[in-house]
């Protein structure tokens, strides 16, 4: 069988039948029980699961308690497998949805779409497509009730959310403790939840999910949402993309390459994937590629950053001089509310290690200059219920509106899986999320104008839509990272 | 010269990165007593220290050696827990030190590493201390014979490592595992954040007994040597690192000790 191509769900002909084929199979699915890998809710569960969520109601007979610890609750979060462990995800529901599509008289060739929300020079590209919101959930399967996202005034993702300024990092596995997120996650082992989101991870993946809403923004319940599948294969996408720009590279580290995870082929026979077998899409499964993506080769990143509204940082991998060493933090938890929360943070003086860094380092480095990046971390972030996307502000000056200070907006934290975050579980050591925020254009704009303080820095978190009454959202801890590096050419 | 201090600032810099460095270094040390230990005929250690610690990690022996006094020697019973877990223990800690490091200022990193291994170690000792009262408590209950019976090799690695095996199984040890996990960014400074770093070990180090209690008690009760310790503990730390839900790996491991001590 030939490579599939994955299309751009925007730029689909009118006449084209991915969609009404996809949903004929999401149909064909939900109707066989969950005690079968080839269902839709195994397929779902196997992303996330809990048996007390109203999405779950209904859902049947489920497998054996072992069965659902070896495959159900598997996704990787807060991790640098969250993108090997989705394009396997993907790569074995495709086939599955393939395979039910051909046994309901379809075409042999049909592929997973993806949703390129960041495409700046199509209208409508971040609205949900018209596919999966006509009709009702009764009456067409790509319909699902309760997402948020289509609703009087929230047609559309807003195009912050949508950024793929994540493009812009070079390196795929966070820094240590406080730096950089990377463009892939940290170094962790099996992780299905909680702990620091790498760069993609938190935007535009996080984002997108929680601006949808309703089950899309739980990951227990997101992949029982026919559009999750959509979102994700444009993550995978960016992926390539990223890859594609130069000066990037996948992480070379055993403990990654060599790790499996296990699945389903179609029939139900057990499969397990290793990370290294998914490095190239045209050999994952019967292999597959993007429309408009070269395998290999770059890609115009002028055209990238006209069409995504952003600037690529220069190639070429950050060579530390230092670990992240932490200036200062607020002394206290926060608990968030319905209503916008300025504390303040004070700053201290960069430990010697940091200052002198620079000056002793770049011997027998090809370095372009010294960089030094300042990140705002918010950790230990647990809560409850359906909690809200904060905006991050600096310095917002007092009673000012925030939506008129844009240029202090440092980026948002979206709270996906928050919930399940908090709880100690099988899944889950309970510790909450970690978001990781690089502050530091922000602050070159603020140091420039009056009234700047060297020794404080106010942070304001304002809630981008009303707190459910039951939701509770509390920040362990905000503090402030600095790290020394060079550029290598 | 030069070459020196830059290999001495190359050195530096590694430690910035590895500011758990001296605790590999406290567990090395601990494997190299255990060795010297066993080396030394019958796992005594050299003379000076007057209790042998590593055969006090082996009840049944220990216990023959003070059958007609039926006491258990404190110091050394804790000596010997306390030498086991800096040998097996800490490294499964690396993660969690280095986390807890770079979580804490820079010139606190080392202060708040200790605070957690104060934490951390209090439990297990705790633990040992049960243990050891259990286990005197036994011997002064039970007859000679009950007692011969139910602390023969065989039966006591049938118990000790069948426990184990079976625990691999449960829920609460797999969620003992991913508590293992858990990270803390500490608040505060001085007492307030040592304190923070204490709790944190406490956490921690009630996770990792969850997970860990019944290899190493299956461990200290079948009179391992060191081949045994270093096997287990090459798997917990295997474990560890990779967090897999590899159930039958280590099931199977357990039950190789458990054929191993039986013959």
């Amino acid at each position: 069988m030939s490579v599939r191509v994955r299309k751009s769900v925007l730029k689909l002909a009118d006449n084209d039948a991915t969609l009404s084929w996809y949903a004929k199979a999401v149909a064909a699915m939900r109707n066989r029980p969950a005690t079968d890998s080839g269902s839709w809710s195994y397929q779902a569960a196997m992303h996330g699961f809990s048996a007390g969520l109203p999405a779950w109601q209904g859902v049947g007979p489920i497998p054996s308690a072992n069965e659902r610890t070896e495959y159900w609750n598997q996704c990787q979060h807060g991790s640098w497998f969250f993108l090997p462990w989705h394009r396997m995800y993907l790569a074995y529901f495709e086939q599955i949805v393939a395979r039910t599509i051909v046994g309901l008289g379809g075409p042999a060739d049909w592929s997973l779409p993806y949703w390129d929300y960041s495409d700046t020079t199509l209208p409508n590209a971040r609205t949900l497509p018209a596919a999966f919101t006509t009709g009702t959930p009764a009456s067409n399967p790509l319909n699902v009730a309760g997402r948020q996202l289509g609703r009087p005034g929230n047609t559309e993702i807003p195009r912050r959310d949508v950024s793929l300024v994540a493009l812009s990092l070079t390196d795929y596995i966070a820094d240590e403790h406080g730096g950089s997120p990377g463009f892939g996650g940290p170094r962790t082992g099996f992780s299905h939840g909680g702990g620091q989101h790498g760069g993609l991870e938190q935007l535009p993946h996080d984002m997108v999910h929680v601006v949808i809403g309703g089950i899309m923004g739980d990951p227990r319940t997101a992949a029982l949402d026919p559009i999750f599948w959509l979102h994700h294969a444009n993550i995978d996408r960016l992926w390539q993309v990223w890859l594609n720009l130069g000066g990037r590279r996948n992480p070379v580290d055993t403990p990654w390459l060599n790790m499996d995870f296990d699945f389903h082929s179609f029939g139900g026979a057990p499969a397990a994937l290793k990370v290294q077998q998914v490095l190239d899409t045209r050999l994952v499964l019967s292999g597959y590629v993007y429309e408009d993506v070269p395998i290999t080769g770059g890609v115009q990143q002028e055209a990238l950053e006209a069409a995504a509204g952003i600037t690529l940082a220069a190639g070429g991998s950050m060579k530390s001089v230092a670990p992240p060493v932490m200036l200062g933090m607020v002394d206290k938890p926060l608990a968030l509310g319905a209503a916008a929360l300025t504390t303040s943070l004070a700053i201290h003086n960069p430990p010697a290690p940091l200052a002198a860094a620079l000056s002793a380092s770049g011997v027998g480095l090809e370095s372009v200059g010294p960089v030094v990046d300042t990140y705002l971390n918010f950790e230990n972030v647990k809560g409850d219920g359906v909690a809200p996307i904060y905006d991050v502000y600096l310095n917002l000056p007092a009673g000012a509106d925030p939506g008129i200070h844009e240029e202090r907006c440092v980026g948002s934290l979206p709270m996906f899986g928050v919930a399940d975050a908090s709880i100690a579980s099988e899944h889950q050591s309970g510790s909450g999320l970690h978001y990781v925020l690089c502050i530091t254009d922000v602050l070159s704009v603020l140091r420039a104008q009056p009234g700047w303080q060297d020794s404080q820095l106010d942070v304001t978190l304002v809630p981008r839509t009303a707190m459910a009454a039951d939701a509770t959202v509390t920040v362990g801890r905000i503090s402030l990272y600095a790290k020394a590096g060079r550029r290598e050419r | 010269m030069a070459y020196v201090l830059a290999l001495l600032a190359e050195r530096r810099g590694w430690c910035w990165y590895h500011p758990q460095w001296w605790v590999w270094g406290a567990a090395l040390s601990a494997w190299l007593v255990l060795l010297a230990a066993d080396l030394n005929g019958q796992g005594r250690l050299p003379a000076g220290l007057a209790l042998n610690l590593l055969a006090l990690c082996r009840v049944p022996q220990s216990w023959a050696l003070d059958a007609g006094g039926l006491w258990l020697p404190l110091d050394a019973w804790l000596g010997g827990w306390a030498l086991m877990l800096l040998a097996m223990m800490y490294p499964l800690l690396n993660d969690n030190l280095r986390a807890l490091a770079f979580a804490s200022p820079w010139s606190r990193r080392h202060r708040a590493m200790v605070g957690f291994l104060a934490g951390y170690t209090m439990v297990w000792l705790l633990y040992a201390l049960l243990a050891g009262a259990l286990l005197l408590l036994c011997f002064r209950m039970l007859s000679g014979a009950l007692l011969a019976a139910l602390f023969a090799p065989a039966s006591i690695a049938m118990v000790g490592f069948g426990t184990a095996v079976a625990w691999v199984y449960t829920p609460m040890r797999r969620r003992a595992l991913v508590a293992c996990h858990a990270v803390h960014a500490p608040l505060g400074s001085g007492w307030q954040a040592d304190c923070a770093c204490a709790c944190h070990g406490l956490r921690i180090g009630w996770a990792c007994l969850r997970n860990c209690w019944a290899i190493m008690t299956a461990l200290m009760l079948t009179g391992h040597g060191l081949p045994a310790m270093l096997l287990a503990a090459t798997v917990l730390l295997w474990e560890r690192k990779h967090l897999r839900h590899a159930r039958h790996g280590v099931a199977a491991c357990w039950l190789g000790l458990l054929l191993w001590s039986s013959t």
